[in-house]
Order: structure tokens, then sequence, then C-alpha cells
């Protein structure tokens, strides 16, 4: 599932990338045949519901699941360097440097008993291992993320402790900690899901700034696909674990190929339509212990033929960037 | 609105305060909230996390004490009805949770889970009660191979189905449904989104829903009450409100629907409860001097069509 932007080799190359969880006897396979690219400036977005494999996908990429999982890839090429053979030390070098996550809850990602201002210093600390940072005022720059995510005053923040900041603030500042690291890849997960409209709005205005000012590549993991078209370069959608379409935001949003991919876009509109009775996508996802043996969607999928419970169907390009895991469009 | 008949519910002037940990300070999570709710009525309640709407529903099913206005139920005031007294008034309200998992007791069989409430209000006999949750199952789509199965082996939708049937099952006058489809996927919610209206259509029961998502409560709801800070600050019918919404804040709410993204403003604190005044005031783009002084109190718009917490509110 390639889609290069421009020439330049993309800044992450994922081919073939499956992860397990080991749950006693029998393993789970929660991410299965995954090909990812995204190239640097780009934002991928990765829509899919709850157990579709987008959070363990990201957590993956950047080796932060527990010991029960086995993450396997073809390549898992980083800026030209492969990621699975390198030791956890040496990943720990890239991870909080050159790699960056943002999580669903903010919460988690602070030390509660610490101030902001000690997280910042430790963000600070850990910018400046990087070669390519020496010789800039690091604390004056993350005051300026801090300023920018729209944090007048960065001074006042700085003691409190993250109890003392709402929701919204501290994802604020946790986004602003995270670009002040300069990553080249930052994914986010799920970044707005437990904030409120009006803070979801301005973090998804941040984010597009971010892409601007940072000229890192995000991930961007969500479960909304409306948001996502309004962010994100490209889209992938994920359905139990796999891949089932991916292209261009617009194209994708407009003119989806798979039945899920429209089917979501078709229920994060409807609601619009006071009068009418929702359509529903019926059934729910498959446990990752029972799988269907073709096509995973095919039990909820209105267009379902014998031939798509038979085998898992390929990968077909649309367009050298849009491609679908639907045998509709063989 | 509905003038012939007698409000569901009633409430006025209504405050919730909690006392705060350490300092010995009040919270009022609920500042001065007056709101009808007619039989049949689906009236929705939104605002930011922390705008009070969920302790508002909590109060309204008294799980939370009032602490002062007034609450009427059936034209019964229960503000500060005792516990034994509730008890018949509890059978005639019901809720449905945010995460049904956790709403359920993880050993107990979801035929039993739906047959407490028929036992608890003595509702039958064991016959009659087996017959009747087969019967709410399938009001709520499902078959009765659910009656024997945990929780846990079930997925959240199907969950939050059996929430809908066991608040169905002693057949309430009013269902409080406090971000019932938040955490459902986007797939799923449109099923029970379906469902809650289908169920509200065939038993007149009145919901008061709870939500943070303007799209689904624009989708289901009748009237729509916006909160700030414990304060409701508009008030009207779904359509009125949303058209031409009127007060600042609900005017920030509503523009998030629009996908250009929006300004990244700062998101100042309100202004303090201690100060008097409008708690908008603070991020509001047409404050007045004068808004510090006067707490602004819901008045009729010029047209009459809904209500609205500031004096200075203009449409357009």
């Amino acid at each position: 599932m390639s889609a290069a932007v421009g020439t330049e080799p993309p800044l992450l190359e994922v081919r073939n990338l499956s992860t397990r969880f080991r749950m006693g006897a029998v393993d789970m396979l929660a991410v299965r045949r995954v090909d990812l690219d995204v190239a640097r400036r780009e934002v991928l977005g990765i829509i899919g519901e709850s157990g579709s494999g987008k959070s363990v996908t990201g957590l993956s990429l950047l080796r932060l699941l527990p010991a029960h999982a086995t993450v396997t890839a073809d390549h898992l090429r980083f800026a030209g360097r492969e990621l699975l053979p390198l030791d956890d030390e040496a990943f720990r070098q890239l991870r909080g440097t050159h790699l960056a996550m943002v999580f669903q809850d903010p919460v988690g990602a602070f030390n509660p008993a610490k101030s902001i201002g000690w997280h910042l210093d430790r963000i600070i600390a850990r910018a400046a291992t990087r070669e390519d940072r020496q010789g800039i005022d690091l604390t004056q720059d993350a005051h300026r993320w801090l300023t920018d995510v729209g944090i007048a005053h960065p001074e006042r923040i700085l003691p409190l402790y993250p109890h003392q900041l709402s929701g919204g603030m501290l994802q604020r500042t946790l986004i602003a900690l995270s670009a002040a690291l300069q990553p080249d890849l930052l994914i986010a997960d799920e970044p707005t899901t437990n904030l409120d409209n009006i803070v979801e709005r301005q973090i998804i205005g941040l984010f597009r700034r971010l892409k601007d000012k940072l000229g890192s590549a995000i991930i961007f993991i969500t479960h909304d696909i409306a948001l996502a078209a309004g962010l994100c370069d490209r889209i992938a959608v994920m359905y139990a674990g796999e891949i089932v379409e991916t292209g261009p935001a617009d194209v994708l949003f407009r003119s989806p190929a798979h039945p899920y991919t429209a089917g979501l876009i078709e229920t994060s509109r409807q609601l619009d339509d006071r009068a009418g009775r929702l359509k529903e996508i019926p059934g729910e996802l498959p446990s990752g212990l029972q799988r269907p043996e073709g096509c995973l969607f095919a039990p909820r999928c209105g267009f379902a033929t014998d031939e798509c419970r038979a085998a898992p169907p390929a990968d077909i390009a649309l367009a050298p960037n849009h491609i679908v895991r639907c045998i509709r469009h063989a | 609105m509905h003038e012939t008949t007698r409000p569901l519910v009633e409430v006025s002037d209504l405050v919730v305060s909690f006392k705060q940990s350490g300092g010995g300070g009040v919270f009022r999570a609920v500042d001065g909230v007056t709101l009808a709710i007619a039989p049949g009525e689906v009236v929705g309640i939104v605002g930011e996390s922390g705008s009070g709407k969920t302790t508002l529903a909590k109060t309204i099913l008294r799980l939370y004490q009032p602490s002062g206005g007034n609450l009427r139920f059936q034209g019964q005031d229960i503000t500060s009805l005792g516990e034994g007294a509730l008890r018949p008034i509890r059978r005639q309200m019901q809720m449905v949770f945010q995460d049904p998992l956790s709403s359920f007791n993880p050993r107990v069989r979801i035929g039993d889970a739906i047959a407490l409430p028929l036992r608890l209000h003595r509702r039958g006999n064991a016959d009659e009660v087996g017959a009747k949750v087969s019967s709410l199952l399938a009001q709520v789509g499902l078959g009765s191979q659910f009656i024997g199965r945990f929780p846990h082996e079930m997925s959240g939708g199907q969950l939050q189905r059996v929430a809908i049937a066991r608040a169905l099952a002693v057949e309430p006058r009013l269902i409080v449904a406090d971000e019932a489809v938040s955490k459902l996927d986007v797939s799923v919610r449109a099923q029970i989104l379906n469902l809650l209206r289908d169920v509200q259509a065939s038993t007149g029961v009145a919901l008061l829903f709870i939500t943070h998502d303007l799209r689904v409560a624009r989708y289901l709801c009748d009237r729509i009450g916006v909160m700030f800070f414990g304060r409701l600050v508009e008030l009207g019918n779904t359509e009125d409100v949303f058209a031409e919404p009127r007060h600042p804040y609900t005017r920030a709410l509503l523009s998030t629907l629009d996908d250009d993204g929006g300004e990244l403003a700062a998101l100042e604190p309100p202004a303090p409860a201690s100060s008097g005044g409008c708690r908008y005031r603070s991020r509001c783009p047409i404050v007045r001097p004068e808004c510090a002084e006067h707490r602004p109190e819901l008045q009729p718009t010029a047209d009459g069509k809904h209500v609205v917490a500031c004096p200075y509110a203009s449409s357009g």
C-alpha cells in the first residue's frame, strides 16, 4: 500500500507489519498485513473504531507495547534505518527525540507528583542530547511553543501540577512539549477524544499549524473520519487489524471505495438530517480471536458475496495512491 | 411547549454544591438552574465537561441532595424526600450511563440484571418476570440467547442495549441518558440512537439526554439546554437554538460544527463564581463592564422562541 508523495523516499516505510498478543495458549492478531508510508511534512490519518488496531499500530511503531506483544514486519524503516533490529537502548535514543507520541489522556502522560516546569526541564534535557539542536536556547524555544498553543503566560503554569490544569490546557501543554522535542515523526493517538468541542477544534487547528511550522511528519490516529478529513493529507482506514483503504483525504472522503469507509462517512454525516432514520452499519467488529475466513468486513457488508467470504481480498490500486482491499474493484 | 399538561419534571433555581477537599470552600456544580420537562419530551443538555450537566441529571434523579431550590416530579415535591418515600418515585425514573460495562455487575448474568429491578419493585411472579425479560430483550433487538451471558461476553453496543432494556423494565416515565452513546463506536452509535428514538416513540417515556456531542443532541432532542459552569445560558427548541443561537457561548459552541477548524483562542478560565456577574465574561467577545455586576438570568428572546441568559445577546 505504498503511496509516495514527491520523489524523496518516505520518512517512514512500513511493510507487512503484524502485531500479536499472547493470550494464554493462543495468539491474538491485533494488526496484520499493514503497509504504511509517511513522507516528511505529511499528515497521515489512521482511522478506525475501537479494536481496529489503530492504536496498536502506533504503539508498535514506537515499541511501546507490553512484553507479551510480538511485532513483526518485512520493513520498518525510519529515515532509511531499519528499526526492528535496534536494541532497546538504541531505540530509546530515538524515542523522545526523533520519534514522539501524544496520547488520548494527557493526565497519564504527566507525573502527577511533579510540576509542569519539571516536565519542561526533562524535555529540554532530552532535546539537548540531539546534535542538530546544539546552540539553540531550548528553554526559550519551549516557551515559544507553549505560547503558540495558546498558553499566553507559560511562566504561570510552570509551578502548577498537572491536576491544576484543565484537560484542554494539559493536552495543549503536552503537545507543546512534544513539539519542543522537534521530532521527525509525531504520532498523536486520539489527542482530542476526551476534550470538548471547542477545545477539540482548537487542537485540530494547532496540529495544522504544527505541521507547517514543525516540518515533522504526523500520524494522526482517530475514530472520527470527518475530523481527519479536515486535517490529514492522506487517510488509511483500518478495520479489524487491517488497512482496508488508503488514499488522499479529499479523494477518500469524496469517493470512498471500500463499503466500510463509505459507511463511516455516511454515519458521520447523517446526524445532520434530523428527520431521517439513521442508516446503520449492522453488527459489530469481529474480535481478535474469531476472525472471518475471507474479507473481514463481509459479515457486515451489504455487498458481500460467497466469493468475499471465501478468501481474504487482495489490495487493488484504483490510482497509484488510492488502494482498496475489496474484490468489488477487481 | 406542552402548556396543557403538567410538566413531568420541574426544576426551579436548583443549586447543588459540594464541599471542596482541603480548603473547606464550597463548589457550586449546579448554580441556579430552572428547567421543565414535559411528559414524553426529549430534552438535551449540552456543555463542556465540568459544566455541571451530569450533576444536574443525577440531582433530578435525587442521587444527589439539592442544596437549594426546588425539584418536583409529577407535581410532587421531592427536593428533600427521604429514601423510603423516594422508592416508588425511583421506579418512574431510570438512568443509562456512558460506560455500559461498568454499569453492570460483572458476576450477574444479563437476564438477572434485567430482572433485578422487576423483582425489587415486585413486578410479577417468576414466570412473568422471565417472560418480561425476554420481551424487553426483543424490544432492544437482542435474542433470548443473551439471557445467560455475562457482561464481559458482550460487546459495548449489545451492553448498551441491555442497559436500555433494564431501564425500560419498570416502565419509567423518565429516562436520563448520560453520554449514553459517547463511548460507542461510530458504526454502533447509529444503532443505539435509532433504538432510543424507537423506544421513546413506542413507550412515550421522557428522555433527558446529557451529551457533549452537539450533532447527537440536535438529532435526538426536541429541546436543548446549554450549560456553562453550573448555569443554563440558553434553552429552546432544538431548531431555534441551532438556527439562531443567541448566547455568545452557544455561538462559540455551535461554531465548532463548521469544518474550518476554528480559531486558536486562549481559553480563559471562567470568571470566579464569588465575583458575581456573568461567569462567561472572561471569554466573551461582547463583554461590557456591566457584565461583572449582574448575574444574567434566563430571559425570553425578542421573538419569544427561546430563553437566553445574556441581556446583550442578539441574533445574526
